[in-house]
């Protein structure tokens, strides 16, 4: 098995998403795939790869319906002109989408099957936007049996399609208080904040011009969602957002975005053979199901076994990106697998930096590769919760490479 | 709620108000309408005790648009501009209200009907029914919404389309693109919209989603959005040349579209007003008035046509089986008589081949076809046979004696009250008609190749031609689906000879040193499908000869043939049909011919001519004066007297373009003081064929213009 590598990582900023009041995202005049046809070139020159030595392009998107549809991957491609001769596959895995493709691409290389693999992400929640709009609009169309067989009531389908309702749910099942989940959304964003002042995320973000709707141009370097003024009494303030005293906020989940993201894996040999520095070294992957209901357990059994199959302890992590879809996955995650919480989101999470669904398992293993690489730490372990009832997780590995 | 309204009628089923909009005869917004229209709403609105509202339309009509003849009289810019944004914000706020509205459409959903059904929250249309934006057809756009709620609901590309070609699609096209939400049965169709309302009010249909400025998911990207309209603005330069309204059209989608859709529809707003006050509109909205008026001649105000059930068409040639091919596809019982087998089986395949359009377009089958000739057509090679039918149609030989013959012996045969109808392109009808005791019966129908395909019939009434015979023959006429013109016999009649006049300046024009090819450019650019010498070689440069000297004959000496056209003529390239004409079809793409070339140089060399410059604009003048002053003579000669049928006659029969309104609505908008000008300079240039009609004189002294407004 060849040892697989991180050799670029690049990602639009994330504009916050309102698919009630569009005018107010800074991308809603972009597609979600013309984002990403902006970072793929960009990548490959940085990355310093001719294009034609890409051997897959993978690429994920949580809702690839209506404009998101990206006839099996090739449309970014032929958006961003690159060789005609890079096969594309599309993958969705909810919010693990972009991360299932690093796996996928990671497990193409190390079975020698592929040398060089690019992945991508996108998603546009203004444009297409969650769960709603998209079903009443006929562009999702849930099986029915699902919400009215009593052979399949007990999937309790109507909470587990609502994301807001199985963090309820998870929360009434851990002795959290929501305090705790604010204070943690707080220090998302103040963290974020400050990664933002210190030009942390100049490091992978590529600037975009994008259209307003009145017609200027504005030029996105920064993700839109985080607020440097959050404080604990504003999030107390903040009405329950899924039930009545329920206790998911705004402030104390993700909000709703638009970005993408690209990231290039290669060998270690290749990248040792053409002189690139690469990030870090995949070590492992996990993926595991769980309770559509309470899908923000998910982390847990898959950070479980990527870190089993890596021979490791989870004290041996340095670094944790957990996405924040709701503050509560992350506080969950700490608590089961014993994680000191000072090593978790160091730059800010999902609730300050944002959540753009399909574009988000690249946003996570990249901005820990740079972690490891900015904090020197060795063991990174990224993981998501994936709606439905799945977790992800990836861990690599910072190491000295030479040449 | 109020409930009694002058045009509105409204019924409670449950918590749900049904308006059914009943403002005959179409259901158009007129001030009572839209008066009692949005007093209901507000009144639904306000009422608890409803929940929702169904709108739906009484007749053949959702709701008509907007009273065009209105528009035609509008002169500045403040006439229309406050209406119609009211009538937009109409829609906002049927839209943006507090209850959700479910438009139940029962018939033609066009123009202001399909925005106020956009406006709404849930369609529901019955099965067949028409929906549209065909406004640019009278050269305006939508203009309460249409462009931005369009889009919003069926995507860019189909709106671009549906708006800027303005032909409707039927319910369940508008169904599959997602611009109706369901399709019923029109039986089932309140029932239907009333469920609508009723998921609406369970909570199970969302009021905000639904509302069309929340449909955001199809909105272009800016990126998409400018290359698809860069690309639609050159279809729009290739396809609408002379056209405003389309490009005002893509203008709207350019500058709209965005998530502030109340303040796009104000631009769209201005931009409708923009079209509302061109020439364009105005003439296209004539064309359309005037078609739907067209025949309605005061000659026969009230009376009643004959019934027509069966027709004989006397010889199935290209003109008779095209005219049997409309006999069918209108549904009636067609005889068709030729002089022998052959020529039946020929006509037979001909009429065939009519269908081949509409086969390949599977608007019908083979098998269609093949019933409609077994059960609606006879044929017969025996004139005692056409004893029966009601209406005969004659295109034989084009010579009088045979065709007198056959009208002599048919006398015998038919009884007293059939119509004798020719189709005589050239001959004179009243001639013709006066060997028959009855010479009441007889009429000319001219048709223009191809007959089932020209919207124009061209009726002549000879001297003696009955005001019945007239009646019966132009019911006949809409029965099959054709624009009426009527004239009177004369030489060439109205159409031939004013085609003539519009082309007839091109000879004296190559005869002073005009290049032809240059002579063609500027009339396609004008909007004529092709030029003097393309339409010359397609009828026949020999045909036209013979015309020409048909004319001086029995027109006079202002008609005196061109001895250039002799010159022509006596090359022996007669056109397509020789294999050259003007032009050289022997090779894939036509190429100016060298014989005819030639002979027009040592033409011009002979006269002593040079070569001469001219501009496509001051071509088009000459060509219209002639046209104009040909226009002039033909009504101090009693050949017709109506303009706006004149005008009519010249689109639909030639190609004339829609968006000039006519030779006539042309001369009135280049004023008759300049048309009398410019024809005297060119008596002296050209000589007595340019001489201004005593008619063009006399409007030019006292200002009179052709369209009396």
């Amino acid at each position: 098995m060849k040892e697989v590598v991180i050799a670029g990582y690049l990602r639009t900023a994330q504009s916050r998403s309102r698919p009630r009041d569009p005018a107010r995202d800074w991308f809603c005049k972009m597609r979600g795939d013309e984002l990403l046809a902006k970072l793929l070139p960009e990548i490959i020159k940085r990355t310093d790869i001719d294009a034609k030595e890409i051997d897959d392009f993978i690429v994920g998107c949580a809702t690839a319906v209506g404009e998101q549809w990206a006839y099996g991957g090739r449309f970014p491609i032929f958006l961003a002109n690159l060789p005609e001769t890079i096969p594309a596959k599309f993958v969705d895995q909810q919010c693990g989408s972009a991360m299932a493709c690093i796996q996928i691409g990671f497990m193409e290389i190390a079975q020698e099957f592929a040398d060089i693999v690019l992945v991508g992400g996108y998603e546009h929640m203004t444009r297409i936007p969650m769960g709603g709009y998209t079903i009443d609009r006929g562009l999702l169309a849930p099986n029915l049996n699902l919400f009215t067989n009593p052979d399949h009531l007990h999937w309790d389908i109507m909470t587990a399609l609502n994301m807001g309702l199985t963090a309820e749910k998870l929360f009434s099942q851990t002795d959290f208080t929501k305090e705790e989940m604010d204070q943690w959304g707080v220090r998302s964003h103040q963290l974020a904040a400050r990664a933002q002042a210190d030009g942390f995320f100049d490091g992978e973000i590529l600037p975009i011009e994008a259209p307003q709707d009145d017609g200027t141009v504005m030029t996105v370097n920064r993700d839109q969602a985080v607020r440097q003024d959050a404080t604990l009494e504003g999030m107390a303030e903040l009405k329950p957002a899924f039930k009545k005293d329920g206790v998911i906020t705004a402030g104390n989940s993700s909000p709703l975005n638009a970005g993408a993201t690209a990231m290039i894996l290669m060998s270690k040999d290749t990248a040792k053979k053409k002189g690139i520095q690469p990030l870090a070294t995949i070590r492992s992957i996990g993926f595991a199901g769980v309770d559509p209901t309470i899908m923000g357990a998910g982390p847990v059994p898959a950070s479980r076994m990527a870190i089993e199959k890596a021979g490791l302890q989870a004290s041996d992590i340095d670094f944790w990106e957990i996405n924040e879809a709701f503050c509560v996955v992350a506080l969950n995650c700490i608590r089961e697998l014993g994680i000191d919480p000072e090593k978790v989101n160091v730059m800010g999470g999902g609730t300050a930096i944002g959540h753009a669904l399909g574009a988000t398992g690249a946003r996570l293993t990249g901005t820990l590769a740079r972690i490891l690489n900015e904090k020197g730490g060795r063991y990174g372990c990224a993981n998501a919760c994936v709606g439905g009832g799945q977790g992800v997780a990836t861990i690599i590995e910072r190491e000295v490479y030479d040449g | 709620m109020k409930t009694a309204y002058q045009t509105v009628s409204v019924e409670i089923r449950d918590d749900v108000a049904v308006l059914t909009i009943d403002s005959p005869p179409v259901n158009q917004f007129s001030p009572q309408m839209a008066r009692d229209f949005s007093e209901a709403i507000e009144s639904a609105f306000g009422t608890d005790a409803i929940k929702a509202i169904v709108i739906t339309g009484a007749g053949k009509n959702f709701i008509a648009g907007a009273d065009i003849t209105q528009l035609q009289a509008v002169k500045n810019r403040d006439d229309i501009h406050e209406k119609a944004l009211q009538g937009a914000r109409f829609m906002n706020s049927i839209e943006a209200g507090p209850k959700p509205v479910v438009a139940a459409v029962n018939g033609n959903c066009l123009g202001g009907g399909l925005e106020t059904a956009m406006a709404c929250h849930y369609r529901v249309a019955a099965r067949g029914v028409n929906l549209g934006q065909p406004e640019v057809q009278i050269g305006l756009i939508p203009g309460a919404g249409g462009t931005q709620r369009l889009p919003r609901l069926i995507g860019l590309p189909n709106a671009v389309e549906m708006i800027t070609v303005g032909k409707p699609i039927k319910a369940e096209l508008a169904y599959s693109r997602g611009l109706v939400d369901e399709v019923a049965a029109p039986e089932a169709l309140i029932d239907t919209a009333i469920q609508a309302a009723k998921r609406f009010i369970s909570g199970e249909l969302n009021l905000k989603m639904r509302m069309t400025r929340n449909r955001t998911d199809r909105l272009p990207s800016a990126a998409e959005k400018k290359a698809f309209l860069d690309v639609a603005k050159m279809m729009a330069a290739q396809k609408a040349k002379g056209y405003i309204a389309p490009f005002k059209a893509i203008e709207a989608f350019e500058k709209g579209l965005s998530f502030n859709m109340e303040a796009d529809i104000e631009t769209e707003v201005a931009l409708f007003c923009d079209c509302a006050l061109t020439d364009v509109a105005k003439n296209l909205i004539g064309i359309f008035l005037n078609t739907r008026a067209a025949g309605k001649l005061p000659r026969i105000k009230g009376m009643e046509p004959a019934e027509i059930k069966t027709v004989a068409m006397l010889g199935g040639g290209v003109m008779g089986s095209g005219i049997v091919s409309l006999l069918l596809s209108g549904g009636f019982h067609a005889v068709l008589w030729d002089i022998g087998q052959d020529a039946i089986e020929k006509g037979l395949a001909a009429v065939r081949k009519t269908f081949a359009y509409p086969i390949k377009k599977k608007k019908m089958t083979p098998a269609d076809v093949d019933r409609m000739i077994e059960t609606q057509l006879t044929t017969t090679t025996e004139i005692e046979d056409l004893k029966g039918v009601d209406l005969v149609i004659e295109a034989v030989l084009e010579d009088m004696e045979i065709k007198q013959g056959i009208w002599k012996q048919l006398e015998g045969i038919c009884g007293p009250d059939v119509i004798f109808a020719t189709n005589t392109s050239a001959l004179p009808i009243t001639e013709m008609a006066s060997i028959l005791k009855d010479p009441g019966r007889m009429i000319g129908l001219h048709f223009f190749n191809p007959a089932h395909r020209m919207q124009l019939l061209e009726i002549i009434c000879a001297e003696k031609t009955s005001d019945q015979t007239l009646a019966t023959s132009v019911a006949f006429a809409r029965a099959i689906r054709k624009i009426p013109i009527v004239v009177n016999d004369g030489p060439g009649f109205y159409v031939s000879r004013q085609l003539g006049g519009l082309f007839g300046g091109a000879v004296f024009l190559v005869a002073d040193g005009v290049d032809g090819a240059v002579i063609e450019e500027a009339m396609v650019d004008f909007g004529m499908p092709m030029g003097p010498a393309t339409l010359a070689d397609l009828t026949g440069i020999d045909i036209n000869y013979h015309v020409g000297k048909t004319f001086e004959r029995r027109l006079g000496e202002r008609y005196a043939v061109h001895p250039l056209t002799e010159v022509i003529y006596h090359t022996g390239c007669y056109g397509r049909k020789t294999g050259a004409g003007y032009f050289d079809y022997s090779g894939k793409k036509p190429v100016p011919n060298p014989t005819v070339e030639n002979a027009i140089k040592a033409y011009l060399e002979k006269e002593g001519v040079a070569p001469k410059e001219m501009s496509w604009q001051e071509i088009v003048e000459v060509m219209l004066a002639l046209a104009i002053n040909e226009a002039a003579l033909m009504m101090e000669q009693g050949i017709c007297d109506r303009p706006q049928d004149m005008d009519l006659a010249m689109i639909y029969g030639t190609g004339f373009p829609p968006y000039r309104g006519g030779i006539l609505r042309y001369a009135d908008e280049w004023g008759l003081k300049h048309v009398y000008d410019k024809l005297l300079e060119l008596e002296k240039r050209y000589g007595l064929r340019f001489k201004p009609a005593g008619l063009i004189k006399e409007m030019a002294e006292s200002g009179k213009t052709f369209y009396q407004e």
